[in-house]
């Protein structure tokens, strides 16, 4: 990959992403991320629960063989 | 264009560093009553609160959205991409999988603590954790250096 093509590559993809409702959420866990550690704030049981079912359900379709696809190496566009 | 590109260099900048800084906090107060510090029939606390545990799903699920964000948006938009260049398909197919395997390697020691909540367990927890934030910040901390505004 050239130095000069990494600018355009990126741009594609934030294009992409930017397209995708997905970065509103990154950035809004990463926001509660620095609230629950870096903030006097009690982690109330609701936001305890909402976290602790997020990634329960997640172990419940990873360990049991299934894959997103996008997380799969798919074959090149022809 | 340049605007916006600038705003979501802004947001993975606050998104990469919040991942790198995290550490396990021992000051993280939890509610009785949540997942992380259940209680019994009579309200007390029916195991030991659990802040380290939170505080390490909550950077895993950052560091696993992150990367489940780009590798979808990439998918959602393969045909475009790859006449962009081809080269965004493959970097990203390069860390597939081995982010595979540390997603499933932390959702392993996971269930390994919960069962049994030890000092190695949360070790390893943390040993897949920082797989994952180093695979999160190589896809979201290449796009600021490199990007010329």
């Amino acid at each position: 990959m050239t130095a000069a093509a990494i600018p355009i590559i990126m741009q594609g993809i934030l294009a992409a992403i930017d397209a995708a409702p997905g970065v509103i959420e990154v950035v809004e866990k990463a926001k509660a991320l620095i609230t629950a550690l870096f903030t006097a704030k009690v982690i109330n049981a609701d936001q305890q629960n909402i976290l602790h079912a997020t990634v329960d359900n997640r172990a419940a379709t990873w360990l049991s063989g299934l894959r997103p696809p996008h997380w799969t190496v798919e074959p090149n566009p022809s | 264009m340049k605007a916006r590109i600038q705003r979501h260099i802004a947001a993975f900048f606050t998104i990469a560093t919040a991942i790198v800084w995290l550490t396990a906090c021992s000051s993280t107060k939890l509610e009785t009553g949540g997942a992380y510090s259940p209680v019994n029939q009579w309200g007390t606390n029916a195991v030991a609160p659990m802040p380290e545990l939170f505080a390490t799903d909550l950077a895993y699920d950052l560091a696993y959205t992150v990367i489940d964000k780009v590798f979808a948006a990439e998918r959602s938009n393969r045909a475009f991409l790859w006449g962009l260049s081809p080269s965004i398909k493959s970097t990203l197919d390069q860390v597939r999988g081995p982010a595979s395997e540390a997603n499933i390697q932390y959702l392993t020691a996971r269930a390994v603590y919960l069962n049994n909540p030890t000092p190695a367990g949360l070790t390893a927890l943390n040993t897949w954790l920082a797989k994952l934030k180093s695979l999160a910040n190589s896809i979201s901390a290449a796009l600021p250096k490199e990007l010329q505004l």
